[in-house]
């Protein structure tokens, strides 16, 4: 889910922007004028008019400070004074995802449209095809009303100029389980109790309409106040920053960070029970297992597929084990999964080894925002390293990988890998469920791809594969 | 005339990176049959652009002889090719 366009620049440049105050001691002071200095007056405007990319921007900068937009009740308060309530809050907010309706363009209200491509023919074969009678002539061209519209597709089919084209709602059309909807104001909105927080609709809008609701400010405060803060580092960061990996650990710890452990030692851990736990459930008989270690996928399992969990590991994730070693390693340590998921912030939540969740994203900004270059800093060690069968997680067919060569002889794995969560593969599962797998084992990643193209990563995919693979030479 | 290669220096320092010069490394595939014999790609370490950004504009920055792209994309650096080197 790498993606490389203006929404995620500004995005960053607006994280970015949050980090350097901060490390500047200047939030409280300049936080207000951040929408100002990117929409000046006489700038140029990327909707309307600068004064509601300024409001845009407010609400983009209060997602930074880990603050949902529906949070704004008094559209007076300042941005100084949200940045006062987040540095004073104790705990990060519960919210992964918020949908900002002022930047969302409610984009198309029926899904097909004729274009000016229309030739105003006189067979109009889609006037007689439409099932809903919603397709008129008006100005010697063809009209769909949305209102009739069922979005079938059936003129699209028929037009024998290829005038009319279907045009998605990208958001929608990226939610795997159907959790984005439209409100009666046309404005899109998510609902909670299908979301399995897997973060596609974030990248797939193109106004940068879904937000997540970050916890550097929380991180950062933990560091500042002198705490003892680890970084457990998800394998997938090969290749997500310029430099080696021991470079990274130095820049960590230019940060502030007091313990840089990498989360490979806890999928170690991961992928020996994992194994014993398959020669188990094989032994006693059972169609198949699958595997727990995406958070996005047990979470889709949970609210939608209730009837797979039963085959679902019960084997902890990597970053349960990593933070459990780091905590009874480092006394009162607060532990910071960094990371290229959306859906580990609900993890994190829910384990009570992991304090906060960041992504490779934010990460960035850090280091951006205190002016560090990763690949100019002296190399050093990891606290808690780790070995292989840990590092090939993140790739889709790692944990397969990782499971084929710790099982012994006699047993087989048949693996079925579902490299990417998608509405089909949501239709499948419950398929599967009735025992009809073609195979024992089945891994699946939300993100084609597996971990390093989750949606907060910086680095194509295509090279942070190779260096992953690399890593778990 | 010299047969000397046009060289194209992507920065790679963090700030490049994280505005998303990573894709840029992959410019070479999308490169015109006729470009890829004149151009040579390189990564560099940290050009120091984005310390000037009134000066150079917005990460990331691509350069090439003296000229520094600004906000460069893969699409950017071969129209800059194109037109101005008559490519």
């Amino acid at each position: 889910m790498f993606v490389d366009n203006n929404a995620t620049r500004i995005k960053r440049t607006l994280l970015i922007d949050i980090a350097r105050l901060f490390f500047e001691n200047k939030l409280f002071e300049k936080i207000d004028y951040l929408p100002i200095e990117h929409f000046p007056k006489d700038g140029n405007s990327l909707r309307c008019c600068v004064y509601k990319d300024r409001a845009i921007t407010k609400f983009r900068l209060m997602s930074n400070l880990g603050l949902c937009v529906e949070h704004e009740e008094d559209e007076l308060t300042r941005l100084s004074e949200y940045a006062m309530q987040a540095v004073q809050r104790t705990e990060a907010s519960e919210k992964i995802l918020t949908v900002m309706q002022e930047a969302c363009k409610s984009c198309v209200k029926a899904n097909y449209t004729v274009t000016n491509a229309c030739q105003g023919c006189v067979a109009r074969p889609c006037t007689i095809t439409c099932p809903r009678n919603a397709i008129t002539i008006t100005n010697g061209r063809a009209f769909i009303d949305p209102s009739k519209c069922i979005s079938c597709g059936k003129c699209m089919n028929v037009c024998p100029y290829h005038a009319i084209i279907y045009m998605p709602v990208p958001c929608e059309e990226s939610c795997p389980v159907g959790a984005i909807y439209r409100d009666e104001n046309g404005k899109e909105n998510i609902d909670f109790d299908k979301c399995i927080y897997c973060g596609k609709c974030t990248r797939a809008c193109p106004f940068g309409a879904i937000l997540e609701v970050s916890q550097i400010i929380d991180i950062l405060k933990s560091i500042k106040e002198g705490r003892k803060v680890a970084a457990l580092l998800a394998p997938a960061v090969a290749g997500q920053f310029p430099g080696s990996f021991n470079q990274l650990a130095t820049a960590l710890k230019e940060i502030g960070f007091t313990y840089v452990v990498e989360v490979a030692a806890g999928a170690q851990i991961t992928a020996k029970k994992e194994t014993a736990e398959f020669i188990e459930r094989m032994k006693e008989g059972e169609p198949f297992m699958t595997t727990s270690c995406c958070p996005a996928y047990t979470e889709a399992v949970k609210k939608h597929v209730p009837e797979l969990k039963k085959y679902v590991s019960d084997t902890p994730t990597p970053l349960h084990f990593t933070a459990e070693i780091t905590k009874q390693e480092y006394k009162d340590v607060v532990n910071v999964f960094v990371g290229p998921c959306i859906a580990k912030r609900h993890e994190g939540h829910d384990d009570k080894f992991v304090d906060y969740v960041m992504t490779f994203e934010e990460l960035g900004a850090l280091f951006v925002g205190k002016g560090i270059d990763t690949a100019a800093l002296p190399e050093s060690e990891f606290d808690i390293t780790a070995g292989r069968s840990g590092r090939v997680f993140p790739l889709s067919g790692g944990v397969t990988t990782a499971i084929t060569e710790a099982l012994p002889e006699g047993f087989e794995l048949k693996p079925v890998v579902i490299n990417g969560l998608t509405k089909k593969e949501m239709k499948l599962f419950p398929i599967y469920a009735k025992g009809k797998l073609q195979g024992n084992f089945m891994e699946v990643m939300s993100c084609e791809g597996g971990c390093i193209a989750g949606p907060g990563v910086l680095s194509n995919p295509k090279i942070a594969s190779v260096k992953a693979n690399e890593l778990a030479k | 005339m010299e047969n000397k290669k046009i060289l194209i220096e992507i920065c790679a320092g963090t700030t490049c990176h994280v505005y998303g010069s990573s894709q840029m490394f992959l410019l070479e595939e999308i490169m015109p049959e006729k470009l890829k014999n004149v151009i040579e790609i390189e990564g560099r370490t940290c050009l120091g652009f984005c310390k000037n950004q009134k000066e150079f504009g917005k990460p990331p920055y691509v350069k090439i002889g003296d000229r520094i792209i600004s906000e460069a994309t893969s699409a950017k650096i071969i129209e800059y090719l194109t037109t101005l080197h008559n490519l």
